[in-house]
């Protein structure tokens, strides 16, 4: 048996020039777990991602270790890197559209993968797209395989996308926004997709996203970011009952319910802290209805607490106030 | 063979002087600059008399009183330049103003009426492009005879399609715009229109086209004098005189420069020009 | 495909009919009439008045002229040469071929220099080999090739023998040993065009999404280059390179002219000088459909490389 997480990773900072893009961002995740990683737009969880597999923009450093089954891969050679991305991890985006290539057939888009990197032949490979393409919910893959994606929507091209992602038998997937630009239908088919491949093939999963709700539905743990920082790090199932950070509290209670009908929508006042503006303290704290001055000045680091971790200096004071 | 120069150029933008102007476009001003005025100062400037032979001294090469040599014929190539220049900057000006006084008003009929009298005018568009560009020169000029006159022509009618596909494409992009239909609504006539509202905005891209004109269309005139289909000798041309120098090849192998670097210099300079101006259209915008 | 293929076809043909009507059309606008332009300084007996009509039927209604040339013209008889005495057809065909062979060899270059040099530009952005390439290729493009043609003459034949100045050369190597000069010179400043636009898709190409998955997906840095990012790219390059061929043949006529290749370019040129407008005519045809087939072959290739514009939805 492994004794290595699936994925760790221990202070890793990114850094563009002279501005922190991430802060010490440390978590891990075990085989099969799905790992949910929620924040506002500029809170870093996309830099996360990109950081694991090292497919940061130009002129963004990385530092600190990302420990994938045991080898750290930022500093990995570029050929082993190569070899992790093809086989190991996968990671699927938000537009199919723009990132399904346009001038490639479905087929070749799914056996390229297959062909160069596993040597299997032409005939074999575009067998194995074809179950690849059951898996995620379209029957006639043989048809489908000499179609372009012009030809399909947008649901079905992200599913080909998840195919493709898969056709290495990777065991962690990161799927970034995978489902922010679909409709409520297919959205709700892809998560049910990416719940069937952790069950089937003990898949990890990261899965990125904005909307809470959907994270709660599918990841065992979520984690909460906030201006390139991790916040908060905890079961769902806890973290959606009681939430130990404030911003994670504010989350919670800005999502509309269908039950009751308060008679305002409750908003966290101010706008996303991106790690570009120069906050002293804990970069929440303009935004927090609990800040003291203590906040203005100390950045919280992680604490354990309740099986989880969290980043607020006050909240053993606060956590009461917070529950949802 | 004349495209090439300014539309390779678009992707360099030098830097900017304080107040607009781009360092490059200044630059390319001062370059045709210093030959148009050496051509409308000419017979002031020049040393010789640009038609003055002297077999004797054929082909031979720079002397102190005759600094670029003297060409087949024992002429002033100095002398010959400058007047040459006058020519050679006078043709592509002449060819601008019938490329836009007939391109635009076509242009604009097609992109703004539409329907059939756009159908018309793309297609006889269509039919201009179907035949490479110097060969519709080469045709026309065959036909009405050869010389200056039917050069700048020809080259002339070979610009009209160009500039009126994009104004074309530039008015039936604005026809839409708001302050168009707004003074349609108000019952001005479609002339009116076009005249005083669709036009003026469309001279920024108008005027991009054009700069650019200038130096292809020099290109295109000196290729046709070069091959004794434009400009005729003893007239001095730059493309005359480059055919010219061309036949001493083997006596006097750099005769070829000083028609040469002229040419090309000025062509830098009318695209450095144009450059500045599409940049700072883009940037308005 | 074939649907994409069999309209462009009709579209090419009747751009090509069109052509005729106006190579047609313009002789009977010449100043004085068509048989002054074709009797041109010849003695005017009313043999040869004769010889002109039953040949163009200049008396008869135009419409019925324009059937009468075309039908001739399709029938292989392009009219007589005045100056050569002989068939227009026999004078052109042979010299069709020289001058697809110094056009083929002009774009070859072309593409094959324009587009590598492209392709480093954009990977190795910024680096010397883009900095070298911007500035050469700028200044190659403002050189026109006539201007481009003679100066490698001076240099290349006169100064350092490297390369026999003129004429066409017999067999395969002779011929590429006459050619190669005058087809550098016809690909210069097309050759700086498709290597800026091949730069700059390239550069678009390498950092579009699409690019970034097949990364993602650990191809090889070559095989992302090669075999995903270029071929976006090369969609704008096969548009430029069906622009830029009609300066190709534009300037074969020119450079024909300044090596003395004996291709139809040449002919074109001393046609026009000695008044011989049955040839001018006869070639301005050969050029154009030329140039008409060749965009359709481009059109093919934007079908092959591109699946959107197969399956008739708009680029882009």
């Amino acid at each position: 048996m492994n004794e290595h997480p699936l994925l760790e990773l221990r202070s890793v900072n990114a850094r563009l020039g002279a501005q922190q893009i991430l802060r010490d961002v440390s978590l891990t995740m075990q085989r099969g777990e799905v790992l949910g990683i929620v924040g506002e737009s500029g809170s870093g969880k996309t830099m996360t991602a990109r950081t694991i597999l090292r497919a940061l923009p130009p002129g963004i450093r990385a530092e600190g270790s990302v420990l994938f089954d045991g080898v750290d891969l930022l500093t990995l050679s570029h050929r082993r890197l190569r070899q992790v991305r093809a086989r190991r991890i996968g990671m699927i985006f938000q537009d199919p559209r723009s990132h399904v290539d346009p001038l490639w057939s479905i087929g070749d888009y799914l056996t390229e993968g297959m062909r160069r990197h596993v040597g299997l032949s032409r005939t074999v490979a575009r067998q194995r797209a074809i179950d690849l393409l059951r898996r995620v919910g379209i029957t006639d893959g043989e048809r489908r395989l000499r179609q372009y994606p012009d030809e399909l929507s947008g649901g079905m091209l992200q599913r080909v996308m998840i195919a493709g992602a898969l056709a290495g038998d990777p065991d962690l997937l990161i799927a970034d926004e995978a489902t922010t630009s679909l409709d409520v239908t297919n959205q709700a088919e892809v998560v049910a997709i990416l719940d069937d491949l952790r069950r089937s093939r003990g898949l990890g999963i990261i899965f990125i996203t904005h909307d809470l709700a959907l994270a709660g539905q599918l990841c065992d743990r979520t984690l909460v970011m906030y201006a390139g920082q991790v916040v908060e790090n905890r079961r769902s199932s806890v973290l959606f009952n009681s939430p130990q950070h404030p911003y994670s509290a504010a989350l919670l209670a800005a999502r509309p319910s269908l039950q009751e009908r308060p008679r305002r929508l409750a908003t966290i006042p101010g706008q996303p802290a991106s790690p570009l503006d120069a906050v002293s303290g804990c970069p929440f704290h303009p935004r927090c209805p609990y800040a003291t001055e203590r906040c203005t000045k100390e950045i919280p680091t992680l604490r354990h607490r309740d099986d989880g971790t969290t980043a607020c200096l006050r909240i053993d004071e606060i956590a009461e106030q917070l529950v949802a | 063979m004349a495209f090439p120069a300014a539309a390779a150029l678009r992707g360099w933008h030098g830097r900017r002087i304080p107040g607009g102007l781009p360092k490059l476009a200044v630059s390319g001003i001062v370059l045709v600059g210093i030959f148009v005025v050496a051509a409308a100062l000419a017979p002031l400037v020049t040393p010789h008399n640009p038609n003055a032979t002297d077999l004797l001294h054929s082909y031979t090469g720079s002397s102190p009183q005759h600094w670029l040599g003297q060409d087949g014929s024992g002429r002033d190539v100095l002398s010959r330049l400058i007047y040459g220049a006058r020519l050679s900057l006078l043709g592509p000006l002449l060819v601008v103003l019938l490329a836009t006084l007939v391109g635009v008003p076509l242009g604009i009929a097609a992109g703004y009426l539409g329907g059939a009298v756009d159908s018309i005018l793309s297609r006889i568009f269509d039919v201009a492009f179907a035949f490479p560009p110097l060969l519709l020169a080469t045709i026309i000029v065959a036909t009405y005879g050869l010389g200056f006159q039917s050069a700048v022509i020809a080259v002339g009618i070979t610009y009209i399609p160009l500039l009126g596909r994009i104004v074309r494409a530039g008015a039936l992009s604005e026809r839409e715009r708001s302050y168009i239909q707004a003074s349609r609504a108000q019952g001005y006539s479609a002339l009116r229109v076009c005249v005083r509202h669709l036009g003026p905005n469309l001279s920024r891209l108008i005027l991009g086209q054009v700069a650019l004109y200038f130096g292809y269309s020099l290109l295109d005139l000196a290729a046709l004098s070069f091959l004794g289909l434009g400009t005729q000798p003893p007239t001095p041309d730059w493309g005359t005189m480059l055919a010219e120098a061309s036949q001493g090849i083997f006596l006097q192998p750099w005769g070829v420069l000083p028609a040469s670097v002229c040419i090309v210099v000025v062509v830098v300079g009318f695209n450095l020009i144009a450059d500045g101006i599409s940049d700072r259209t883009t940037i308005r915008r | 495909m074939k649907a994409y293929i069999a309209r462009r076809l009709v579209s090419q043909a009747l751009v090509l009919l069109a052509s005729t009507v106006v190579v047609f059309g313009l002789l009977h606008l010449a100043p004085g009439g068509p048989a002054k332009l074709l009797l041109a300084g010849r003695p005017v007996t009313q043999q040869t008045i004769d010889a002109l009509n039953h040949r163009y039927g200049l008396d008869r209604p135009l419409v019925v002229q324009y059937f009468t040339w075309l039908n001739h013209l399709v029938h292989g008889d392009l009219g007589d040469s005045i100056r050569e005495r002989t068939p227009v057809a026999a004078a052109v065909a042979p010299r069709i071929v020289t001058t697809l062979e110094l056009t083929g060899y002009a774009a070859l270059l072309m593409l094959v220099f324009g587009v590598s040099l492209g392709v480093l530009s954009a990977v190795y952005r910024s680096g010397p080999v883009d900095v070298s390439a911007t500035i050469g290729t700028l200044t190659a493009a403002s050189i026109p090739s006539y201007v481009s043609g003679v100066v490698l003459i001076v240099i290349f034949t006169v100064k350092l023998p490297w390369f026999p100045s003129l004429g066409t050369g017999h067999g395969f190597v002779d011929s590429i040993d006459h050619l190669t000069l005058p087809a550098i010179a016809l690909a210069l400043s097309a050759l700086a065009l498709i290597s800026r636009v091949t730069r700059v898709a390239m550069i678009e190409a390498l950092a579009s999404d699409a690019v970034q998955t097949a990364r993602v997906r650990g191809f090889t840095p070559a095989r992302v280059i090669f075999k995903h990012a270029l071929r976006g790219a090369l969609i704008p390059v096969v548009t430029m390179t069906g622009i830029v061929i009609g300066y190709l043949l534009s300037g074969a006529i020119i450079v024909e002219y300044v090596f003395s290749i004996n291709g139809v370019g040449l002919l074109l040129v001393r046609s026009v000088q000695g008044l011989d407008y049955a040839v001018v005519q006869a070639i301005a045809l050969v050029l154009t459909a030329e140039f008409l087939f060749i965009n359709l072959v481009v059109d093919l290739l934007y079908a092959i490389i591109d699946p959107r514009v197969r399956l008739g939805r708009a680029v882009n």
